[in-house]
């Protein structure tokens, strides 16, 4: 008996070594994580920062870099504008998401395409902290000692298309995002890192209009 | 929605204009196509796509692997991958298609397209030397159309690529300047109905 119970702790303590990502623990105390990252939240209402965007087509050894600037502001709209090596601006203001590449523009409603609808939820659920409350993902946290690691595996059908698990990084100093890593069930996976980050800073309404 | 307009215009596909041009058949043979294959090790475009009145844009990245292949994947501007298409010499194989793009019409259409901009056929000496005035017509018949590469006189470079019905012409590639290996712009436009494809390469 005593085999068996040390076999079953064994067994799970292993599990949850195997299943913590590399360089991450599974996080201590999930409570004060989620009070504290709302409360951090609250106090942002606008982000403006740069990005850099990597797609890892991991069987080709091939990485598509680029770059460009985030916007935020509260409460649901999101900028992100392209600048190197190609320009495309989307723009997400409620419901509703702008396109623009290097020919053309276009709108229409996120609610037409769940992707969008998805992923603006992520940005915006990230930003207000209640990325955990997502009833669309499964979600388990870890941490190291500069970082906590949010990791969404989708529950949707629609999305689990696309992705197999959405990797968020957030800082231990301020509770911001630092990082998105999107990865598909083939092993490509793309990341957004933000870096020069500034909050409740001179982001407007006229960053998000869409037309 | 965007992929149903994309595959119930395609089914239209038809019909077609005719060409105003008169091909005359020299039935010569040489070895003009084999020296003019791309070169490229890894490109990326910058690719826009109009059907009808719909738009999409992406980047589209062509890359020759070391087992011979040659991968054709286009994604977004976000990473959000379209599809994965394999070619090797005579052959084609799906790695990847996103669920909506994924119809046997539209996957057809692509593969067709991007195989003669490859030039992934074996039998490029095959094809005729049909017709010599300022241009060089090189043509292939096939089961339902005809495949033609247009090139300059001395056959230093590929003009346009066509793909005709007889005298229809269904299908016109036209080929800008060189790149790494490749044309620096490609436009596939189809004569038929609006559908436009456009790759300008991106310096990374």
């Amino acid at each position: 008996m005593r085999n068996y119970v040390l076999l079953f702790f064994t067994f799970f303590s292993w599990m949850s070594f195997a299943q913590a990502p590399k360089g991450y623990t599974a996080i201590k105390d999930l409570p004060s994580f989620k009070k504290k990252f709302a409360e951090a939240s609250k106090a942002v209402n606008t982000i403006k920062s740069d990005f850099t965007q990597e797609k890892n087509l991991s069987v080709l050894s091939e990485k598509i870099k680029s770059k460009g600037v985030f916007m935020f502001m509260k409460q649901n709209r999101t900028r992100m504008e392209y600048t190197s090596p190609f320009k495309y601006l989307l723009v997400i203001n409620g419901d509703k998401v702008f396109i623009k590449d290097e020919q053309k523009s276009n709108s229409f409603s996120s609610k037409s395409n769940k992707i969008f609808e998805n992923i603006n939820k992520i940005m915006i659920d990230c930003v207000q902290g209640t990325a955990l409350e997502n009833k669309n993902f499964t979600s388990v946290v870890y941490e190291n000692d500069k970082q906590y690691l949010l990791e969404l595996t989708p529950k949707l059908k629609a999305f689990k298309d696309f992705f197999k698990k959405i990797n968020i990084f957030i800082d231990k100093k301020d509770y911001s995002v630092n990082k998105f890593d999107m990865i598909e069930a083939s092993g490509d996976n793309t990341v957004i890192t933000f870096t020069n980050k500034q909050f409740n800073t001179n982001v407007t309404d006229a960053n998000f209009v869409v037309k | 929605m965007r992929i149903l307009w994309l595959s119930s215009i395609l089914f239209l596909f038809g019909c077609s204009y005719k060409t105003s041009e008169s091909i005359v058949n020299t039935s010569v043979h040489n070895n003009c196509l084999s020296t003019l294959k791309p070169t490229f090790e890894s490109v990326l475009f910058n690719t826009q796509v109009d059907i009808t009145s719909h738009h999409l844009s992406g980047l589209l990245l062509m890359k020759k692997m070391q087992d011979d292949t040659t991968r054709v994947v286009f994604t977004n501007e976000m990473g959000l991958k379209y599809f994965d298409f394999e070619f090797t010499t005579n052959n084609f194989k799906v790695i990847y298609c996103m669920k909506k793009l994924n119809k046997k019409i539209i996957i057809n259409q692509l593969k067709k397209n991007f195989s003669l901009i490859l030039m992934n056929k074996t039998d490029l000496n095959a094809y005729q030397l049909v017709r010599t005035d300022s241009v060089k017509y090189y043509k292939l018949d096939g089961a339902k159309d005809q495949t033609y590469y247009i090139t300059d006189t001395g056959c230093t470079k590929i003009l346009r690529m066509e793909i005709a019905d007889g005298e229809k012409k269904k299908i016109l590639l036209h080929l800008k300047g060189e790149k790494n290996g490749i044309a620096d712009e490609i436009a596939i436009n189809y004569q038929t109905f609006k559908f436009d494809i456009n790759l300008k390469q991106i310096e990374r």
